[in-house]
């Protein structure tokens, strides 16, 4: 009877000593979506006039030098998210929770905000770094780029093009922070590992043109002429992604499509340029790291 | 022997002719009259308040942010700023836009809480454009 309770008591306490390292942690800690969320709500517009309009898109595109007198206050009204951004960009897991089941219907908002938010973010770091504080701006950039590539996980090919829009954007400005602002061997690693961390390809293109058919098949579900179309451009279009050369059979497929179908299906020869130019750009950026 | 105050009450009640009843006093204000001068002041007012709507329109129409200079307005039509961005509007764009970069030229940032003055333009808006504009 003593051995029996003895038993039983060891296995109550080994329960309740395990419990804690099963149970799994508030989503809120694990899905760094939920906090970009967040970010995307406290974000401050402010008024800027035509030619700040312009010279804004010539800085992000690396064609003219950031000003910090124009564009502080804009970057200053904006700190918390940016704040919230960086705290989030840290989160193991990005689930934007899209239900592929509505088919085109399936809002996508978040790409739309991300698309801002990451631009701030690019702004923030130029704006670290004529402060002189090469620390920040450093952990801005890498935070940065983790949060454009999670823009595209789950996503479809549009929000996947927004995330390789958003990652050469940070590049840009960090070559402009490694080339003008004598960072210490640190912080160019700290930027080299957020930028190994992208892997040779930056993005995940497999998973944008699965969803994008998968998308796309919702609307046909009922035709069996249009689906087996779909499939032979699908297979096709992910031959083409690993082998470019494949790309006249993609065309092919798609010339041979219902026009119901060839219509809804974006530009391939489009696709590998966006994925080839990202991959260069990578590349490029990797070289004055090291 | 018969009662003959009863015969004259009854008489007198059969006397009785129901009235019709006059209506209540309540304070209604009294039905307006259609003279010609108030239809006149009432066209006069719809004709003003028609116009008050269609400057206001206007001016909003101007004092939204222009990104969308590129060609692809019907297109850039589907996420007019107040619309919400869907899967299908998304890849419609990619199909429709002469380049993937137009397509993200596109989307505008969808809401501003500040008034935005005229002939100035929303910064979240210019950052969520793809373009330079010239």
């Amino acid at each position: 009877m003593t051995i029996r309770r003895t038993i039983s008591l060891f296995i109550v306490s080994a329960i309740l000593w395990a419990a804690p390292a099963f149970a799994q942690s508030p989503a809120s800690e694990r899905n760094a979506a939920l906090r970009y969320w967040s970010a995307f709500s406290v974000m401050q517009d402010s008024a800027i006039t035509a030619d700040q309009a312009a010279e804004l898109n010539a800085v992000l595109a690396g064609r003219a030098e950031y000003d910090d007198s124009k564009f502080r206050q804009v970057v200053e009204k904006n700190r918390l998210a940016l704040e919230i951004m960086t705290r989030a960009a840290i989160l193991p897991e990005c689930d934007w929770g899209l239900d592929y089941s509505l088919g085109s219907e399936e809002p996508v908002e978040y790409a739309r905000n991300a698309l801002a938010l990451g631009r701030l973010n690019v702004l923030h770091s130029l704006h670290l770094l004529n402060a002189g504080d090469k620390d920040a701006a450093v952990n801005a950039l890498a935070a940065g780029l983790h949060f454009s590539h999670d823009v595209a996980n789950g996503g479809t090919l549009f929000a996947t093009l927004i995330a390789g829009q958003l990652i050469s954007e940070h590049l840009r400005a960090a070559t402009f922070a490694v080339r003008e602002s004598n960072l210490s061997a640190a912080q160019a690693s700290a930027l080299q590992n957020a930028v190994a961390r992208l892997g040779p390809e930056g993005l995940d293109w497999r998973s944008a043109i699965d969803h994008e058919f998968q998308v796309t098949r919702t609307q046909f579900r009922a035709d069996a002429q249009a689906s087996a179309a779909l499939t032979r451009i699908d297979s096709a279009c992910v031959k083409a992604l690993r082998d470019p050369s494949a790309l006249p059979a993609v065309e092919d497929a798609i010339r041979a499509a219902p026009p119901a179908v060839a219509q809804l299906i974006p530009n391939p020869r489009r696709i590998l340029e966006a994925k080839q130019k990202l991959s260069a750009l990578l590349a490029q950026t990797r070289s004055p790291l090291q | 022997m018969p009662n003959l105050d009863d015969d004259r009450f009854e008489m007198y009640l059969k006397e009785f002719r129901p009235l019709a009843p006059a209506p209540l006093p309540l304070d209604v204000p009294a039905k307006p009259t259609h003279s010609r001068s108030a239809v006149v002041a009432a066209l006069l007012a719809t004709a003003a308040a028609a116009t008050l709507v269609l400057v206001m329109l206007h001016r909003r129409g101007s004092q939204a942010p222009a990104v969308n200079s590129n060609s692809n307005s019907s297109v850039a039509d589907l996420l007019a700023i107040s619309q919400p961005l869907t899967l299908g509007a998304a890849n419609q764009l990619l199909v429709d836009s002469p380049s993937f970069e137009a397509a993200l030229d596109s989307v505008e940032f969808a809401s501003s809480a500040v008034a935005i003055p005229r002939g100035r333009e929303s910064a979240l808006a210019v950052l969520s454009e793809e373009n330079p504009k010239p």
